[in-house]
């Protein structure tokens, strides 16, 4: 076995940094918009001349995701790649990436992020609590893992779901008339296995990577939403660091993490060829099925746009489907 | 008078503390039931009943420690006190100095934490949306609790009012 | 390590030596690193005494501990005792036996040892004196089987290192059945020596009619185990939700067909249980702030590389790690070494390849065994208060049967495969 993280240590001495920045992630760096963090640390060592280290901590180092997210608002810790769903708790504006079919795709996730009157408000919405968004990667497009093939809304009805532990989550599933459970991620594997649970909510990348196909050799691409990283920084760190720094700081963050979206797109497309090699079954759902979804959201959409705003909502949406 | 006095404080804690052991812990069992009930025969599931279980830990843990602290039922390493019983006395003493300063931290920086909590509006549970500095009030309050419980022991050894075998901690 | 990390640990060894609180002696040096040494806003301990008690996993510890009371309260354990006398009761040696069963089958429904202690050692020492057993046999084997109470699952030690591991819940108390098997056979077969060398006359073995007519009466006691372990592994609730199923059906069984206990009983065995998990989850709390401070230091990894150029070899690694817990375990209680050291120890496990699920059950057994070592034997106190004995009296009592538990330990340190094989069977593990 060894260190899972030997092979991700700096080739570099850390210890003259001027600034260090405390960045953290509860997923395994194997995953590319995980693994960027690296990428970072690297390019930033690098271009700064040695003055900012970012001491990149994945697989839940420093915490769970609240926990981290809290230190982040307190300064403990200065960076955090968030999963959506947590983030969300950070101001409720963020949550728009969590509702189904919104930004659905790789396509609409750049441009999303490279739209400034669509990413300007996301970024700034959690300044209030000194907590800044910095940009975006990922983990893959969502859909079902689940034990018996599914290719349709019925056939899903027969499947009990392990969904994420937030309210966006649950109200989707809800909506879509759909059984669920909200377990804790370790209780996964077991709970596949005997039987507490015959699906995943999850991505292909994720369920490949962490083995959950082993199991569940059925994937339906149902493809509602893109499984995100949201890269948050403490704004009073950001703004302490000498302004040539911060300049360079941000550019290679935008930069690696532009790179990083491009390889989670390359990188999901091998998992799921690997896992069809290993005799993973995929689905696609027909359009008329997907336009159920979303008509069948129309709740989630009318309750959540009170906490988004409903014009940013609408803008969103409008500029995203041109 | 004294010892009057500390009978009724006590007896109002530990009033307060069972019956929100007791409630806490039936409505933990009982949503933990339901959910699993549900999940297997119905096309229901009780999705927030993970997070009233967590949050029932949570307050059972901290207000516990309050009672535990009356039934002298914190786990300690008592090898020393075991192999020189004369040092009895003076580390009850310590023990109860440790959690008196124990006590007042968790008051003070509990409650600057519920302030701060407080004052952020987006700070709800993930599934029920309950407002979290709710959670976060219980640990100044614990801390109070403890403070005088571990005052009316302090007293309560140092002029003898009773005994003063300790209990052994026999958990695990 | 730098001297400031050394006084650190100083500061915890002296902290819970001057009888501080576990916990507390957790909490104020994980402060101190963080604050004085690391330099964060001292604020940070409340979040993480928050937050490390916001965990699913943590309700095994509460409601296992609630049904182990309520087992006590009622009449189950009773019966459980009934049901291995008649059992092996007639065998040489079969009085212990029956106690030494009798803790197997109390171990599969409680979590801890102390508990095992005072359910059927407090009936089972008297009963063995009564009986003719040799006084210190008796006290003896009736302090150290309760070891099954953690070796058998449910088990809250194991509970809490698969919360620290990530590892499958399910999986790790897979690994106990057969090291609990092994225990009881080895300390069966010793009374069985010990009595026919002292030529103990034997019981008459039982009429079938009263065989038959124990079972039925135990029958409710019987089921709860296979209800425990028939749900988890058939899929219809998690080994963490076993825990409310078991308790639920305690009290249905109790109150309504027992009817050992009565309505007016619940507050009391609710508060007290709810109070017993507050003393060991707090611990779990205090080693939150404590293990904050080690991460941001990454002392567990320092002590890993450390490690890594002292032991060629994973054997002599655990040699070491089995000679240091059983020293740990003489002074220090399961929970808290148990959540204390396992963040140290998994950065190493990694290191030398040792799988997880062999080390976890190694360490509990090896901690469990602590439980009746001198001079801090939780379970040497209970035994010596019950047969009215000095801890001198009890601790030479215990030492054939610890030297056969010490054996064991050795023997599943080395050889893998007996603890690894259920959860291979079962899940397919490690292949
Ligand atoms: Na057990
Ligand atoms: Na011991």
């Amino acid at each position: 076995s060894g260190n899972p993280l030997a092979k991700w240590k700096p080739d570099f001495d850390p210890s003259g940094a001027e600034y260090t920045y405390l960045l953290s992630n509860v997923s395994h760096p194997a995953i590319e918009g995980v693994g960027v963090g690296y990428s970072i640390r690297d390019r930033v060592w690098q271009e700064t001349n040695g003055r900012i280290y970012v001491d990149f901590r994945p697989l839940s180092q420093l915490g769970g995701e609240k926990d981290v997210l809290r230190k982040l608002k307190m300064g403990a810790i200065q960076g955090m790649m968030s999963s959506s769903v947590a983030a969300a708790n950070l101001a409720p504006k963020l949550g728009i990436v969590n509702l189904p079919y919104v930004i659905d795709t790789f396509e609409k996730l750049d441009k999303f992020r490279e739209t400034p009157e669509l990413f300007t408000p996301f970024s700034e919405c959690g300044l209030k609590q000194k907590v800044r968004v910095l940009d975006i990667t990922g983990y893959g497009t969502y859909g079902w893992a689940t034990t018996k093939p599914v290719t349709n809304l019925d056939e899903a009805k027969d499947v009990i779901f392990r969904i994420a532990q937030a309210p966006v989550n649950a109200d989707i599933y809800r909506s879509w008339g759909l059984k669920f459970t909200a377990l804790p991620w370790p209780d996964v594997p077991q709970a596949l296995q005997t039987g507490v649970i015959t699906g995943l909510d999850h991505t292909p990348t994720v369920c490949n990577i962490t083995k959950k196909f082993e199991i569940a050799k059925y994937f339906t691409e149902v493809n509602y939403a893109q499984g995100l990283f949201i890269h948050m920084i403490n704004e009073r760190w950001l703004q302490k660091l000498p302004e040539d720094l911060r300049a360079t700081f941000l550019r290679v963050v935008a930069e690696e993490s532009a790179k990083a979206r491009q390889r989670t797109r390359a990188q999901q497309e091998a998992q799921i060829a690997a896992a069809k090699a290993n005799g993973v079954t995929f689905y696609a759902l027909s359009a008329n099925q997907k336009q159920k979804l979303v008509d069948l959201a129309a709740p989630v959409y009318k309750r959540w746009e009170e906490k988004i705003g409903a014009d940013y909502l609408a803008t969103v949406r409008a500029r995203l489907a041109e | 008078m004294l010892k009057k006095l500390f009978r009724r404080i006590d007896a109002a804690f530990s009033f307060v503390e069972d019956w929100s052991l007791l409630i806490v812990v039936a409505v933990a069992l009982l949503s933990g039931l339901l959910n699993i009930i549900l999940r297997k025969a119905t096309p229901y599931s009780l999705y927030w009943s993970d997070e009233v279980i967590r949050k029932a830990i949570f307050f059972c843990t901290y207000i516990g420690c309050s009672a535990a602290i009356k039934q002298r039922a914190l786990i300690r390493i008592d090898a020393v006190p075991q192999i020189i019983p004369v040092s009895r006395k003076f580390f009850n003493v310590i023990n109860h100095l440790s959690v008196l300063v124990f006590s007042g931290m968790l008051t003070w920086l509990g409650w600057k934490m519920m302030v701060e909590v407080r004052a952020d509006e987006f700070a709800t549970t993930a599934t029920l949306q309950i407002p979290e500095w709710y959670f976060y009030a219980i640990l100044p309050i614990v801390g109070v609790m403890m403070f005088i419980r571990t005052v009316m022991l302090l007293t309560e050894d140092v002029f003898n009012l009773s005994g003063d075998d300790t209990q052994e901690a026999a958990n695990g | 390590m730098d001297s400031m990390q050394l006084m650190i640990m100083a500061l915890l060894l002296g902290a819970m030596a001057a009888t501080v609180p576990v916990f507390m002696a957790l909490f104020f040096t994980g402060l101190a690193g963080l604050t004085l040494i690391v330099g964060i806003d001292p604020q940070i301990v409340i979040e993480i005494l928050y937050r490390s008690m916001d965990k699913f996993a943590l309700i095994v510890v509460l409601f296992f501990v609630l049904c182990g009371n309520i087992m006590t309260t009622g009449s189950i354990v009773e019966k459980l005792i009934k049901t291995a006398d008649v059992l092996v009761g007639f065998l040489p040696g079969g009085l212990a036996m029956a106690g030494i069963l009798a803790c197997g089958f109390f171990g599969a429904i409680s979590g801890s040892t102390v508990a095992t202690v005072v359910a059927i050692g407090g009936f089972m020492i008297p009963a063995l004196i009564d009986h003719g057993y040799d006084e210190q046999f008796s006290i003896g084997v009736m302090t150290t089987a309760p070891i099954l109470g953690v070796i058998i699952p449910p088990s809250i030690a194991m509970i809490l290192y698969a919360m620290i591991t990530t590892d499958s819940l399910e999986a790790l108390f897979l690994t106990g059945f057969i090291p609990g098997f092994l225990i009881m056979a080895a300390m069966s077969f010793y009374a069985w020596w010990a009595c026919r060398r002292h030529g103990m006359a034997r019981r008459p073995r039982p009429q079938f009619k009263e065989v038959v007519s124990v079972l039925r009466q135990s029958i409710w006691a019987l089921m709860l185990p296979v209800i425990i372990f028939g749900g988890i592994y058939s899929g219809i609730f998690t080994a963490n939700e076993a825990a409310i199923v078991a308790c639920v059906y305690a009290f249905i069984v109790e109150l309504a067909i027992h009817r050992d206990m009565k309505i007016r009983d619940i507050k009391k065995v609710v508060v007290s249980s709810a109070v017993t998990s507050s003393t060991l989850l707090i611990i779990v709390a205090g080693a939150s702030v404590f293990g904050e401070y080690l991460t941001f230091e990454q002392i567990p990894d320092q002590i890993a590389q450390a490690a890594v150029s002292n032991f060629d070899s994973p054997w002599s690694f655990l040699l070491v790690v089995n000679v240091l817990l059983l020293f740990v375990g003489m002074f220090m209680d399961i929970i808290s070494a148990t959540i204390i050291l396992t963040p140290i120890f998994l950065p190493l496990l990694n290191q030398f390849g040792i799988d997880t699920l062999h080390f976890g059950l190694i360490m509990t057994l090896n901690l469990g065994i602590g439980y009746c070592t001198p001079p801090l034997g939780v379970s040497l106190f209970i035994s010596g208060a019950v047969a009215n004995r000095s801890m001198l009296y009890v601790a030479r009592a215990v030492l054939p049967f610890l030297a056969i538990q010490i054996a064991i330990l050795l023997l599943l340190t080395f050889w893998p495969d007996p603890v690894l094989l259920l959860p291979r069977l079962v899940f397919g593990y490690g292949q």
